[in-house]
């Protein structure tokens, strides 16, 4: 059989676009892997960046908490917390007038060396002068105490009554 | 276009002599020749392994001219008026079914121009059967020998002479060549041929009866052309070209024609083949008696090879396509894994900075006293108006408040918000729904966030 320059450079030419046309549909989803695999390096890149910028300031913030660590009230290892911050609030709340009628103390928290123990108070009473003057007593002590919840209600025209959450935190020193 | 090399090949049933020239500096060089004898129909013994031809031929594999012996061409000098080019293929091939003796189907047919001017144009004309070029090129073919023209052993013959300054330059002179037991005529007028003929085999010119038949021969072809051109004015001779002295036949060839004969010996000239070779090697235009059956079968090779090689050219980018993404690919994965790698390397400097920067934010937390309690119950009792009393009182820190009250009137409430509104401490403020008590006093309620959240 012959075959003419025109049906030869034809069949080529369907061969050839049959063969990228198949290759094409076949390696779309290649493509599609491709474009994940660049989609995870850029953002492998760039949370690289952000730990290498976040290494770089270490010394920042190192020097920041040696220098914070200092205000932090510290305690010997093994000392029971729970009851010493319960007897510090009823000791300030009553020093003012406040009643603690009814308080939880939570599980100590741990971050590094740092340890939190929050203390609920479910109800307290007293009036508005003797309340300031606790949070006021509170803030001023320079102990780490922190009102994260506070909650006030008229219970008549001058007592208040209501619920608070204590946050204290402090340091603990391996006995020697 | 001038070639670089070229190799001639000569092919008679007695030899086969082929030379190869290559362009040098001053002309061209010699850079292979050669001759050896065919036993003609005798089968070659395949336990004797191959014959000296065979040996020969494979040593060539460039492209080559295979000239025909003279015996096997028919050659005439034709004048046409001027004419185009598309033209004279057709008057060619006119003139030659009138020459020729064979039927014009089975012969092939080329010409060559000589010379062209506003009166007239010269054209050589070769005309020679297609079996005998078959058969010729056959013992070429068979060694895989791939042959670009098919040219006549005479023209090869008159380059050499022409090229050895061999040509008588003024009149008309006639080349009566002796060679392998053959008589070729050849006569020119200024070096361009007018008449070529050959006188076929001739078993001996030596012997004087033969000679003598021979130069009658060579007298009538001389009559014939002075008839057909006329006397030349610049005189008339005859050169006899031979292998070895013929002083018989050149006697007999002065007596017949009556006219002066020199005698030359071939032995000063290169074999015909070189000659061949030259010819191609500097020729442009020249006849070609390449039968149409080898130029399709050409044609064909050509577009397989050209197909082979442009579907091998297609499937080389294809597959480096293919290969290149596939590869890219890779890498891309490759270069993915070292990140990971690196990511997971920097990870743990980087948490450990973490929990250090969120411990000292722990701390700054605990010593912050912006939006601590009891400075929200000091903005909140700075702002709130005189007939506006609060019934509840919720912090949360880091959020903000929510206090509910009652007021004596409505723009005591709005007075309220709009105080609320403007005090630094506190960002978002959204009053809730407002209801009338039993009391008629004006109920209120407000959602309230801090201007910054604190850390």
């Amino acid at each position: 059989m012959k075959i003419s320059m025109r049906e030869s450079v034809l069949a080529l030419v369907t061969a050839s676009v049959a063969l990228f046309g198949v290759t094409g549909l076949l390696t779309g989803s290649k493509i599609d892997d491709w474009k994940a695999v660049r989609e995870q390096q850029e953002q492998i890149r760039s949370s690289i960046t952000r730990s290498q910028e976040l290494v770089a300031q270490r010394g920042t913030w190192a020097a920041k908490m040696a220098q914070l660590q200092g205000s932090m009230p510290r305690f010997p290892e093994g000392k029971r917390m729970d009851v010493h911050w319960s007897t510090e609030m009823e000791k300030k709340a009553s020093a003012h007038g406040l009643k603690i009628l009814r308080h939880e103390v939570g599980e100590e928290l741990q971050e590094g060396p740092i340890y939190e123990l929050p203390i609920e108070c479910r109800e307290w009473e007293g009036s508005l002068d003797a309340l300031v003057h606790f949070l006021f007593d509170l803030q001023s002590e320079g102990a780490m105490l922190d009102i994260r919840y506070l909650r006030i209600k008229p219970k008549d025209k001058i007592v208040r009554s209501g619920r608070f959450s204590l946050y204290c935190a402090y340091m603990r020193e391996a006995a020697e | 276009m001038a070639k670089d090399t070229a190799t001639g090949i000569l092919v008679t049933p007695e030899a086969v002599a082929w030379s190869t020239l290559r362009r040098a500096k001053e002309g061209a060089e010699c850079v292979a020749e050669g001759r050896v004898g065919r036993l003609v129909d005798v089968e070659p013994d395949a336990e004797e392994g191959p014959s000296p031809v065979s040996q020969a031929l494979a040593e060539i594999k460039s492209s080559v001219v295979l000239a025909l012996p003279p015996t096997q061409v028919l050659m005439r000098v034709l004048e046409f008026p001027p004419v185009d080019d598309e033209d004279l293929p057709g008057m060619v091939e006119l003139q030659v079914d009138k020459f020729s003796p064979f039927p014009i189907d089975q012969m092939v047919v080329s010409y060559e121009v000589l010379s062209r001017d506003e009166q007239s144009c010269a054209v050589l004309v070769a005309a020679a059967k297609e079996t005998a070029i078959d058969e010729a090129a056959d013992v070429l073919k068979q060694e895989g020998v791939r042959i670009s023209r098919v040219g006549v052993g005479l023209l090869g013959r008159w380059k050499s002479i022409e090229d050895a300054g061999q040509l008588t330059e003024t009149g008309r002179e006639t080349l009566v060549i002796a060679s392998d037991g053959t008589v070729e005529v050849l006569t020119h007028e200024g070096g361009t041929p007018i008449a070529l003929s050959c006188l076929g085999k001739v078993p001996d010119l030596a012997d004087a009866e033969i000679a003598a038949d021979i130069a009658d021969e060579v007298a009538q072809l001389l009559i014939g052309l002075e008839v057909e051109r006329g006397r030349h004015d610049g005189g008339q001779t005859i050169t006899l070209w031979s292998d070895a002295p013929l002083a018989a036949f050149g006697a007999a060839l002065q007596q017949a024609c009556d006219l002066d004969v020199g005698e030359r010996s071939l032995g000063i000239l290169p074999p015909v083949a070189q000659g061949v070779a030259l010819r191609d090697m500097t020729g442009d235009a020249l006849l070609d008696l390449t039968p149409a059956p080898w130029r399709q079968a050409a044609t064909s090779t050509r577009i397989r090879r050209l197909m082979l090689i442009a579907g091998l050219s297609v499937f080389g980018l294809w597959a480096l396509l293919v290969g290149g993404g596939l590869g890219w690919l890779a890498f891309e994965k490759g270069r993915l894994e070292r990140l990971e790698a690196n990511e997971i390397r920097w990870m743990e400097p980087a948490n450990q900075v973490r929990r250090l920067r969120l411990q000292v934010n722990m701390i700054e937390r605990y010593m912050d006293r912006s939006y601590s309690a009891l400075e929200s119950l000091r903005e909140i009792s700075s702002v709130q108006p005189s007939g506006v009393d609060l019934t509840s009182f919720t912090y949360r820190k880091g959020e903000g408040l929510d206090i509910d009250g009652e007021a004596d009137s409505g723009p005591l409430v709005n007075q309220f918000n709009e105080a609320l509104n403007q005090s630094p401490l506190f960002g978002d403020v959204k009053p809730g729904t407002r209801t009338m008590t039993r009391k008629q006093r004006h109920r209120f309620s407000f959602d309230i966030k801090f201007a910054e959240v604190a850390p």
